[in-house]
């Protein structure tokens, strides 16, 4: 059966979280999905760098993504083929995979990388984050797109270890 | 024009070279300002900071430059920078924040420019969202943080910081001279440049600290106060993506809260952001 809930239920979930030692709370049922986040930025999952705040709320405490169903493509829950390793997003934000406009890409598939390649940007608030591999092996796909927005744990690429 | 030819018409012009014994002397900080690096030219100081942080430099190391000869803003865009008239510098940074909190610390360095600005000058400095110290609605200074981190942890954080000091408009390339100011044009005087970034060294420090100490939370009502876009109506572009609200302040986590047209709040991670005319 699928689970309903009212905006007033949302908001007595806001309410007990907000009131709680938990800063971070997600609940999925089904196709059902709510994030609520005091602190760390919101995994989101609609409209790309800009997420709703809750219009009721004067002041946004806590910050509330409630997305509709996470598709089955959605990339955090992209299947990692077996035997390779994912370079997932340290941070939410606008990937580049190349340090400046048209400047060639930090790595392509077929490159060999070590645990501090740098293999991409992450840009949150002008902040320009270099993404380190992590990890030792050969890039197989190059899975987020330039100039794509990523969330925080988003596969970024694919590497076969070494 | 080669660097030789640059010295003599700084000379000519009244400018002198940075004196460091000025900065260092009575420099009173706890993190920052552990090792200077001082370049007449550099490509820039962003690029030699990350380059030191690679090496394994501890935090507080200072890199200024005279002459960026590639000086960077945001996607490689260049930053004007002319010798002895103005401030470039990188700061090292190891913060102990997690990787999602990186883009405080270019919150709170915005919060240290203020106070610094505000030291020397009576015109109030404005903050804009996230990154600009602007005066009389121009802009003064900038700041270009760039972080190398993994999952777990912030390995370090460089904050590059341009201040157009004594920068006369005539001197301006005419791309930025309706954009940009300096403190001497507004102020009508020139300013010593060692006792402005011997200030604004103390002022980062303090605030940093503070970041550090009590978190983010400690800082945001004085990025709030010098928020320079509060209650205007602003056009926010990323990519294709435009939206057109009003600028309501920063949340817990330094996003811009922009209210749209059918009074929802939306978060602002990233993007441009300018002020429309009402």
């Amino acid at each position: 059966m699928a689970m309903e809930l009212s905006e007033d239920d949302v908001l007595h979930i806001l309410k007990l979280i907000d009131e709680s030692q938990f800063d971070y709370f997600q609940l999925e049922v089904g196709d059902l999905k709510i994030t609520v986040s005091k602190g760390e930025p919101i995994p989101l999952t609609a409209a790309p760098q800009l997420a709703a705040a809750p219009a009721a709320a004067p002041a946004p405490k806590p910050a509330l993504a409630a997305a509709p169903a996470p598709k089955p493509e959605a990339p955090r829950a992209a299947a990692i083929p077996p035997g390779m390793v994912p370079i997932t997003a340290p941070i939410l934000g606008t990937f580049y995979v190349a340090p400046e406009p048209g400047a060639p890409p930090f790595v392509k598939v077929g490159d060999m990388i070590t645990e501090d390649t740098t293999v991409g940007l992450i840009e949150v608030m002008k902040v320009f984050n270099s993404v380190r591999s992590g990890v030792k092996g050969v890039v197989t796909e190059v899975v987020a797109q330039n100039g794509q927005f990523v969330e925080h744990g988003q596969t970024l690429l694919l590497v076969k270890p070494a | 024009m080669c660097a030789n030819d640059r010295e003599k018409r700084a000379a000519e012009l009244g400018y002198a070279p940075l004196c460091l014994d000025i900065i260092q002397s009575e420099l009173a900080t706890k993190r920052l300002g552990t090792k200077f690096h001082y370049f007449q030219e550099i490509d820039s100081t962003n690029s030699y900071a990350r380059r030191l942080a690679d090496a394994g430099a501890p935090e507080g190391a200072v890199v200024i430059a005279e002459h960026q000869s590639d000086g960077r803003g945001r996607l490689g865009r260049s930053w004007e920078s002319p010798p002895y008239c103005n401030l470039y510098f990188s700061l090292l940074l190891r913060p102990t924040l997690a990787p999602a909190h990186a883009p405080q610390i270019t919150l709170m360095a915005a919060v240290a420019l203020a106070d610094t600005v505000a030291e020397f000058i009576v015109e109030p400095p404005a903050i804009k969202w996230p990154n600009d110290i602007l005066l009389q609605g121009k802009k003064l200074a900038g700041i270009l943080t760039e972080s190398s981190c993994d999952a777990k942890r912030i390995e370090f954080v460089i904050l590059g910081i341009g201040v157009n000091l004594n920068f006369p408009r005539e001197r301006m390339p005419e791309t930025i001279r309706d954009r940009a100011t300096s403190l001497m044009e507004v102020a009508g005087n020139s300013f010593s440049r060692e006792l402005v970034l011997r200030r604004l060294i103390q002022d980062l420090d303090r605030c940093y600290g503070t970041l550090e100490d009590f978190g983010f939370d400690a800082i945001a009502p004085r990025w709030q106060a010098r928020f320079g876009l509060k209650g205007k109506t602003v056009r926010v572009e990323m990519g294709g993506d435009v939206l057109i609200g009003q600028a309501v302040g920063i949340d817990r986590d330094g996003a811009l809260l922009v209210e749209d047209d059918r009074g929802e709040r939306q978060r602002v991670v990233a993007g441009d952001v300018t002020a429309i005319e009402d």
